[in-house]
């Protein structure tokens, strides 16, 4: 039974530092950074840049925010 | 084209259509017992040194703003567009507050990584005003060595630097991000459109 729980804890501590620091990713078209404390930080909200009319989406290639068509 | 200068009036002008907008009330910290208790709580809890808290400073509390300099009293340019800057950045931080309330606060306030990310949305408006002023951008490395002075540690100014360099491609292209610098450039545009640049 000790054996499971300790194998729990391991897992569940896995799942909060899901991240390195400094690490980028898109979540949506959210970009999120990890932040020290090894957890996910949303950063920029692509959707609420302007101007709208550019249609900014997440892009991981360029660890950013770009105008749709610019993800290269 | 006739350009114009920056003035001390404008600069007086864009501060009270911010406070307006946002309802802000501008103090001025020197004359403020609360922000004197406040930089020796800051020194305590090792977010800032007292002494730069109070004279290099300016620092919002909620929807209160407590500058550390008189705003428009002053016929250096550069000072003015620092001071139109500094207005923006903490503006933003009242965003943050409109957005968080009392968390935004307690976060700031105890979680170091919150707050790099905070200061880091807080100093992209800086790099966002400087590129409408001059078309240029600032060093994200230098502002986010900045908060090494705000209790953060080099991991944090590791994560802050990333963030800027994400919201400086965004502003090379032509993007604005940040909610208050949306609402300066818009009356700096609207007011400021013939202001001679740089």
């Amino acid at each position: 039974m000790f054996k499971y729980v300790l194998v729990a804890l391991f897992v569940s501590g896995c799942m909060i530092n899901d991240c390195e620091v400094a690490d980028i990713r898109c979540d949506g078209n959210v970009l999120q950074v990890c932040g020290s404390e090894n957890e996910w930080l949303n950063t920029m909200d692509c959707g609420s840049i302007e101007p709208a009319n550019l249609n900014w989406t997440c892009c991981l290639k360029q660890e950013t925010c770009v105008p749709k068509g610019e993800c290269k | 084209m006739t350009y114009t200068e920056l003035t001390p009036q404008m600069t007086k002008d864009f501060w009270d259509y911010m406070s307006d907008l946002y309802g802000t009330k501008i103090v001025s910290k020197k004359d403020s017992n609360f922000m004197k208790v406040v930089g020796s709580f800051l020194s305590l809890m090792r977010i800032q040194d007292k002494e730069k808290f109070m004279s290099k400073y300016t620092t919002t509390i909620g929807k209160t703003i407590y500058v550390s300099f008189d705003i428009g009293e002053t016929t250096d340019k550069n000072v003015l567009a620092s001071q139109i800057s500094t207005c923006v950045h903490e503006h933003q931080h009242v965003v943050q507050y409109n957005r968080g309330g009392f968390d935004f606060t307690l976060e700031y306030v105890f979680q170091h990584d919150q707050r790099a990310k905070l200061e880091a949305e807080a100093y992209s408006t800086n790099i966002e005003i400087y590129h409408w002023y001059t078309g240029k951008l600032l060093d994200t490395k230098v502002l986010a060595t900045k908060l090494l002075d705000y209790g953060c540690d080099a991991n944090d100014v590791l994560v802050a630097e990333k963030i800027m360099n994400a919201n400086v491609k965004v502003i090379k292209y032509g993007g604005i991000i940040h909610e208050a610098s949306k609402k300066a450039i818009a009356w700096l545009d609207k007011n400021a459109g013939t202001l001679k640049k740089g």
